[in-house]
């Protein structure tokens, strides 16, 4: 039998929600085609196959070792930020804390790099990109001088991405990286 | 033997990787770190020597492959035991229930660590939010029988394990979810897994959380 017939069921009215076709509707989601998905992890993977910036058969393992790994950065971030104001600066403390450590262990899995798999660029380097700047822009310090921040740097110049950047409507100009009601919304030229 | 799962002595997150295990009946190390002071010893103590990149708990060990997180640690279970799809269509499908899934361990977790009256409060918003969230993984089953359809996966496991942590909290968690409960019930059957019901072990049970949560199941 293929795969039953999705009946979602929403008893409330939350306007274009629930009206995409999206099985679990859900921010971020992806329409590509007949393709409609949701969670940001399985979109990411879906671009990856889609673009060929996969690891080969026998980096699997070990480059979706660094995907999770980059995740639990990600989601501790997300908790000190969305988190109680009254804990936020002990939290933010913790997560600093602990951020040296995590920045070492991502200079020795990159090692000469230049990438995660070595030569080839795969999905996990524009998750390393991505929420590893956050975690410079909430701790600048942290990355001052380290290897993970050359390693930023080396995605950062790909040609592609120094267009966007340099792009006279480049969203992260005008996007917080949090949410503006956050505790640390992530305000774009500002700290 | 040289496949071995590391673990603390709880299910949280490991328990998934070790029902694939189970399934898979092949001869492996069901490492179980004891979450006290000499645990905690042990564990800090070579955390950093025994050959991981990114050092965490679960770990496995399989020869010479060593490997943290515990998603990561689930796919390669199931590739190596034929429990990944191979379809492209199916490769999005798992990914998205594989993070539903997961989402589903992360929320229950984020609520149990709150301390007993926060917990409280919170438990019944958990709840409702939860039950919609399985409503939808529910038309997603449908008559399944497993959640990718014909061929059962490791999300088939994700999702057995998680939602019956949270219903070991709510006894009636399910109960608006018949193909859930449906698919819950066909996972506990196969008879790959019997082995363990019927055992000693699993009789003495493994708390889910850890004791100095609000809900340690």
């Amino acid at each position: 039998a293929g795969l039953a017939q999705q009946a979602v069921v929403s008893t409330q009215s939350t306007g274009k929600k629930h009206s995409l076709g999206l099985d679990f509707p859900n921010l971020p989601y992806l329409i590509d085609g007949d393709v409609k998905i949701s969670q940001s992890v399985a979109i990411m993977r879906y671009l990856g196959r889609k673009f060929g910036l996969v690891p080969s058969e026998a980096d699997v393992a070990r480059i979706e070792v660094f995907e999770q790994f980059l995740m639990d950065i990600r989601n501790s971030l997300s908790k000190v930020c969305y988190g109680d104001k009254e804990k936020f600066e002990t939290a933010k403390a913790d997560f600093i804390g602990k951020l040296a450590k995590q920045l070492e262990e991502v200079k020795g899995f990159i090692g000469d790099g230049p990438y995660a798999a070595g030569a080839k660029l795969t999905y996990v380097d524009f998750m390393a990109l991505e929420f590893l700047s956050h975690c410079a822009a909430f701790s600048p310090e942290s990355f001052e001088n380290t290897a993970a921040a050359d390693y930023l740097d080396r995605i950062k110049s790909l040609p592609a991405l120094k267009n966007f950047y340099e792009s006279e409507n480049c969203t992260h100009n005008s996007y917080t990286i949090n949410a503006p009601f956050s505790q640390w919304p992530g305000w774009p030229n500002k700290q | 033997m040289s496949l071995k799962l590391g673990y603390w002595d709880l299910r949280a997150m490991g328990e998934v990787s070790r029902y694939l295990l189970r399934y898979s009946g092949v001869d492996w190390v069901d490492r179980r770190i004891p979450l006290s002071k000499e645990g905690y010893t042990q564990w800090f103590g070579e955390k950093y020597s025994i050959g991981l990149d990114l050092p965490n708990l679960p770990y496995l060990e399989d020869g010479e492959v060593r490997i943290t997180q515990s998603i990561a640690i689930n796919r390669y279970l199931a590739r190596k035991f034929g429990l990944y799809p191979s379809a492209q269509e199916s490769l999005v499908k798992c990914d998205m229930i594989e993070q539903e899934a997961q989402d589903f361990r992360v929320l229950f977790q984020n609520l149990i660590v709150k301390k007993q009256d926060e917990f409280e409060q919170g438990k019944p918003e958990f709840l409702e939010k939860m039950k919609k969230r399985l409503e939808m993984l529910d038309g997603y089953v449908g008559s399944g029988p497993f959640v990718l359809g014909d061929n059962l996966s490791y999300v088939d496991f994700m999702v057995f394990e998680y939602v019956s942590q949270i219903k070991k909290m709510d006894p009636g968690f399910v109960d608006g979810a018949s193909n859930i409960a449906r698919l819950l019930e066909t996972i506990h059957s196969l008879p790959q897994l019997q082995p363990y019901f019927t055992s000693e072990e699993f009789k003495k049970g493994t708390p889910i959380n850890p004791a100095f949560t609000s809900f340690s199941g």
